[in-house]
């Protein structure tokens, strides 16, 4: 030890920076939960369909997405887009990364939610005369949910956590922005420490805030 | 285009994968290893019901899993050294998966305990077994077949974020992939071969998984 004193000064003016960057952080984040929810839908209903031609794309999909690391698909779009000449801002790319990713998880957990429905809500739907899409609207997607929410709870938890990793390809989240300030202020410790915080106690937050919003949406017995 | 900028890549790239996997394969291994012990340690902690060992457990999971791996990593890598470790870039990149897997293994150790019913423990105890002794020949071997499934779906995490350790320049698959992007800017295909490597290590295991839930779910 050389006898480091610790000086939180320096990073703690530099506060509003910080959570400027945390709002991107959020802001990407509640769009990727958004976007995945409508691709992970689609493809829950493809995973399930009989159709052979809209069945195994989706398996593919969800298969490949979740056996490979989100950085390398994040690389993979990012740099990928250069190669054929495609102007997207970081911001873009890291955002089609994150909805790629994480639609593969929500295709599953939709998929689980839809399939933890009894058979008979499905019949009496069909006895009814109800279409398909009323079907899914009316009677399965309601009681789906509260099956989903949940594991949809954790996900979206999950992705303001990873989306850290699009500061990797320079979008101007929480994580870039404390790389930046360890840069030029030298308290690595303090500033990592800080933003650590940060997340903690965002995450720690709208865990706790969708847990409430749950007990009071969901309260009804199943 | 400049001089060195190669157009294809050769056999010399080739080996460059293949030491990126081999070197994957060390972070996770090793990663994993020392995680387990951790794990243990803190999943026992966890499911201990005096209040003052479990209670620090909870916050050390909690602080674990609510925080960005990135984030560990650069605390790990960056910080240590100003307050006078210095740690080269494999050291931390075990150390970082070491702790973040260790949080999870651990919940994964309490779910797997709490599972085995309490007049198991209440038997072995009106046997005469110690806590150790009851953990060790009761408890552990019912608790572990729980544990199997949900372990290794963490080792495919666990080998999808060692990726992560490419950012402090540790030369494992997903940092090959840069290098040679850089050398070649063929993107597309040298992501395209590193994603495939990433497939071929966990699709295996994601199918091991899918049996051993199975067969957990029929044997009741």
């Amino acid at each position: 030890m050389h006898g480091y004193t610790f000086q939180f000064r320096d990073v703690l003016l530099e506060l509003p920076t910080l959570l400027d960057g945390a709002l991107t952080t959020l802001h990407i984040s509640v769009l990727t939960l958004l976007i995945s929810f409508v691709v992970g839908t689609l493809g829950a209903l493809c995973r399930m369909s009989r159709l052979p031609w809209l069945r195994v794309p989706a398996t593919w999909y969800v298969e490949l997405i979740r056996n490979t690391p989100l950085l390398v698909q994040l690389f993979f779009i990012y740099f990928g887009f250069s190669q054929i000449d495609i102007q997207v801002s970081s911001y873009t790319a890291g955002l089609i990364g994150l909805v790629v990713n994480n639609a593969a998880y929500l295709t599953e957990i939709i998929r689980a939610g839809i399939q933890a429905i009894h058979k008979g809500q499905f019949e009496a739907g069909y006895s009814l005369g109800l279409s398909f899409p009323q079907l899914m609207r009316y009677v399965v997607f309601p009681q789906a949910f509260r099956v989903i929410y949940p594991p949809m709870s954790n996900q979206f938890i999950g992705i303001i956590l990873w989306s850290s990793l699009v500061s990797t390809i320079s979008v101007q989240d929480l994580a870039l922005r404390g790389k930046e300030l360890a840069s030029t202020t030298f308290r690595s410790f303090e500033t990592y420490a800080v933003v650590t915080v940060i997340y903690v106690v965002m995450t720690f937050a709208i865990s706790a805030t969708l847990k409430v919003i749950g007990y009071r949406v969901f309260r009804r017995p199943a | 285009m400049p001089q060195y900028v190669q157009d294809r890549l050769n056999i010399y790239d080739a080996i460059l994968f293949l030491q990126g996997l081999g070197n994957t394969a060390l972070l996770c291994v090793c990663g994993l290893g020392l995680g387990l012990l951790i794990a243990l340690f803190v999943g026992l902690a966890r499911a201990s019901r005096v209040r003052w060992v479990s209670w620090p457990a909870g916050l050390y999971i909690e602080v674990v899993r609510d925080s960005p791996l990135l984030m560990q990593l650069y605390l790990i890598f960056f910080a240590l050294p100003l307050l006078g470790f210095q740690v080269p870039v494999f050291v931390a990149g075990v150390a970082t998966l070491m702790i973040n897997s260790s949080a999870f293994m651990a919940e994964i150790v309490r779910a797997g305990i709490q599972s085995v019913g309490r007049d198991q423990w209440d038997a072995s105890r009106s046997l005469g077994m110690g806590y150790i002794q009851a953990m060790r020949w009761v408890v552990m071997p019912q608790a572990f077949r729980i544990m199997i499934p949900p372990g290794v779906g963490l080792l495919i995490g666990l080998i999808k974020d060692s990726s992560v350790i490419s950012v402090i320049g540790y030369l494992e698959l997903t940092r090959v992939g840069q290098i040679l992007t850089e050398k070649t800017f063929l993107s597309f295909q040298v992501f395209g071969i590193v994603a495939a490597l990433y497939f071929f290590l966990c699709y295996p295991l994601s199918r091991v998984a899918l049996y051993a839930e199975r067969r957990l779910k029929a044997s009741g």
